[in-house]
């Protein structure tokens, strides 16, 4: 029993229990309406289109606010059309000041299922690619980005003024993998569709629908193939240093022959390994899953923290019962 | 002759089964107060903050009242048949009440309408559930946000007499005017229907699509007593009947889990 008390096998369970209330939530604790959720505002990619969805991400509302309230800056409305959007970021810096960018690596439902995809490719005895060479790494990163500015924002935005068409005011939903997923899994199959109506919705509800195929395929051999591109990092990222939650390093010489925090890192950040003197860690890219803690064969050097206090840190003994745990040979 | 007979007939099948229910009113005053009262209500076709209570002649008493989402209640004038909605600056769910009696018969006619405003912080829930006439039916729920009523789709609804569940009474579908019994409210007042696919002419450009109203009628009598209620909601065209195709979209995932095999043989053959 014991062998199971990891860091990993505790972040799965309060991912699967993440998942539950996120794509089930309305059923089982009354939260229907906007009105009835938690936040409206998470750091987590959880979907409004599924109507039993117990709290949605920021995403939604900062599209629609883009699409519908922004533009009228330009009628000097200043205050009235950016207050929905202050209020949204208000709601979302408190969460990250609460859970920083654990949200991704706890609390997403799709980071979570793409965490099961890889489990069963390894059941399945698919061969794994353990990370991404660093000339891959550098073109997908900017992705995100790319994705963030042109999807989450300035298309919206576009569209609210009316130099675009309205099928543009919220386009990340339209492609967003995790729409489709936490729809089906409540057994709505409505949002894995081809639009025909106009080429816009089109192209937009096919990229939709070939990521989500895409998504899974290479979450059998890739680990977090989505979160790579994923829209809420760069948002979270702009937040992160109010963070009480944070990834600190404190590395020694030991560091420069030693890569386990990089090659364990789901998200293959491979900056992890430069030497830092107790600094906050905490990359774009990082989900705070804790596995490069978990991992490092070293007294102290990376850390968990909460504010001040150490959360994990990692250390010889942990390293080399964890170690045996993953051959599968502790006892 | 023949006239008499036809009126004589119809009068005798539609003895007993009174309709009051509310219908938006299409015209220009409507129009202009609910631009002025700055409405803008999500889904509905055409914007007007006038309707009209179908059924109803001067011999009923009425009073008709707004709810707001904060559930404060805006009394409302009636003129002849007509009742015009009052501002409101919040947003989500708003009901329109209008109860009526007449002797031993009373009604009681409600429409949700959905706006635009600053937050109520309250749950439509708790719209929903609040006690507004005698014999009530209670939308359960109404449709959330990115959610309307739409052909082929199933929805729930509570038939509630004086704030308590009524077990098995009958529940009418009204549209385009032909009326059929669609359900039953079981033994928790629950009762589902599912909204038929009956447009015509559908357009692939989605907002050239008008809705279509459909009424919820039920009736009741107790002591001696009628009760009569109606609600009254819009559907639309189910975009999946036209121009979204989920066979496609079932197509086009597989195609891209196929790319993402041959992006893994790709990549096992350089590891």
């Amino acid at each position: 029993m014991y062998k199971f008390l990891t860091l990993t096998n505790l972040r799965r369970v309060v991912q699967l229990f993440a998942f539950v209330f996120m794509v089930y939530g309305a059923l089982l604790f009354n939260t229907f309406y906007s009105n009835d959720k938690l936040t409206t505002n998470l750091p987590a990619l959880s979907c409004a289109y599924d109507k039993q969805s117990g709290d949605y991400c920021a995403l939604i509302p900062l599209q629609h606010q883009f699409h519908h309230r922004v533009g009228g800056i330009f009628d000097g409305d200043i205050i009235s059309s950016l207050m929905p959007t202050f209020l949204t970021l208000g709601g979302f810096i408190i969460l990250i000041i609460i859970l920083n960018k654990a949200f991704c690596g706890w609390m997403c439902p799709l980071g979570f299922f793409q965490e099961m995809i890889t489990i069963i490719g390894k059941k399945l005895k698919i061969k794994q690619i353990k990370s991404l060479d660093r000339e891959t790494l550098k073109k997908v990163r900017p992705i995100k980005w790319f994705i963030f500015a042109f999807l989450v924002l300035i298309f919206p935005f576009l569209a609210g003024l009316g130099f675009v068409g309205h099928e543009l005011g919220n386009p990340y939903c339209n492609i967003c993998p995790s729409r489709i997923l936490t729809t089906l899994a409540t057994g709505d199959i409505s949002q894995l569709y081809v639009d025909k109506s106009n080429m816009t919705l089109m192209i937009l509800s096919l990229i939709a629908d070939f990521l989500f195929g895409l998504m899974i395929a290479m979450a059998l051999f890739v680990r977090q193939p989505f979160c790579r591109i994923c829209p809420m990092l760069p948002l979270q990222s702009v937040f992160k240093k109010v963070g009480l939650l944070r990834l600190v390093k404190n590395g020694s010489d030991k560091c420069s022959s030693c890569s386990n925090c990089a090659k364990e890192c789901p998200m293959d950040i491979f900056e992890i390994t430069n030497i830092e003197s107790n600094k906050n860690i905490t990359y774009t890219d990082c989900t705070l899953c804790g596995r490069c803690v978990e991992f490092c064969p070293h007294d102290d050097i990376l850390k968990l923290k909460y504010g001040t206090f150490d959360i994990v840190s990692s250390s010889k003994e942990a390293f080399k019962k964890r170690n045996k745990i993953e051959k599968g040979i502790y006892k | 002759m023949k006239k008499i007979i036809l009126i004589s007939l119809l009068s005798l099948f539609t003895f007993g089964n009174e309709h009051f229910y509310l219908l938006p009113h299409d015209c220009e005053v409507g129009k202009k107060v609910a631009q002025n009262n700055n409405t803008h209500s999500h889904g509905s076709s055409e914007e007007t903050a006038m309707y009209q209570v179908v059924g109803l002649d001067g011999s009923w008493k009425t009073t008709s009242f707004y709810l707001l989402p904060t559930l404060e209640r805006q009394e409302l004038k009636m003129s002849a048949n007509l009742v015009t909605l009052s501002k409101s600056t919040y947003g989500n769910y708003h009901a329109l009440v209008v109860n009526g009696q007449k002797e031993n018969q009373f009604f009681t006619a409600i429409t949700y309408i959905d706006n635009h405003g600053k937050p109520s912080k309250i749950s439509p829930i708790k719209l929903t559930s609040f006690k507004k006439g005698l014999l009530e039916i209670e939308p359960n729920p109404l449709p959330r946000e990115h959610d309307r009523y739409t052909a082929l789709k199933t929805y729930d609804f509570i038939l509630k007499f004086q704030g308590l569940v009524l077990a098995n009474q009958e529940i009418k579908l009204l549209i385009d005017e032909v009326e059929e019994v669609i359900a039953r409210s079981d033994e928790n007042g629950q009762f589902s229907i599912t909204l038929p696919n009956n447009f015509q002419n559908v357009s692939d450009k989605r907002r050239e699509n008008r809705a279509k109203n459909f009424i919820l009628l039920s009736s009741f009598s107790k002591d001696n007593k009628e009760y009569f209620t109606s609600f009254y909601g819009e559907y639309h065209v189910n975009p999946t009947s036209y121009w979204q195709s989920i066979p496609l979209g079932f197509i086009i995932a597989l195609l891209g889990f196929l790319v993402g095999v041959f992006i893994y043989f790709k990549m096992v053959r350089h590891v």
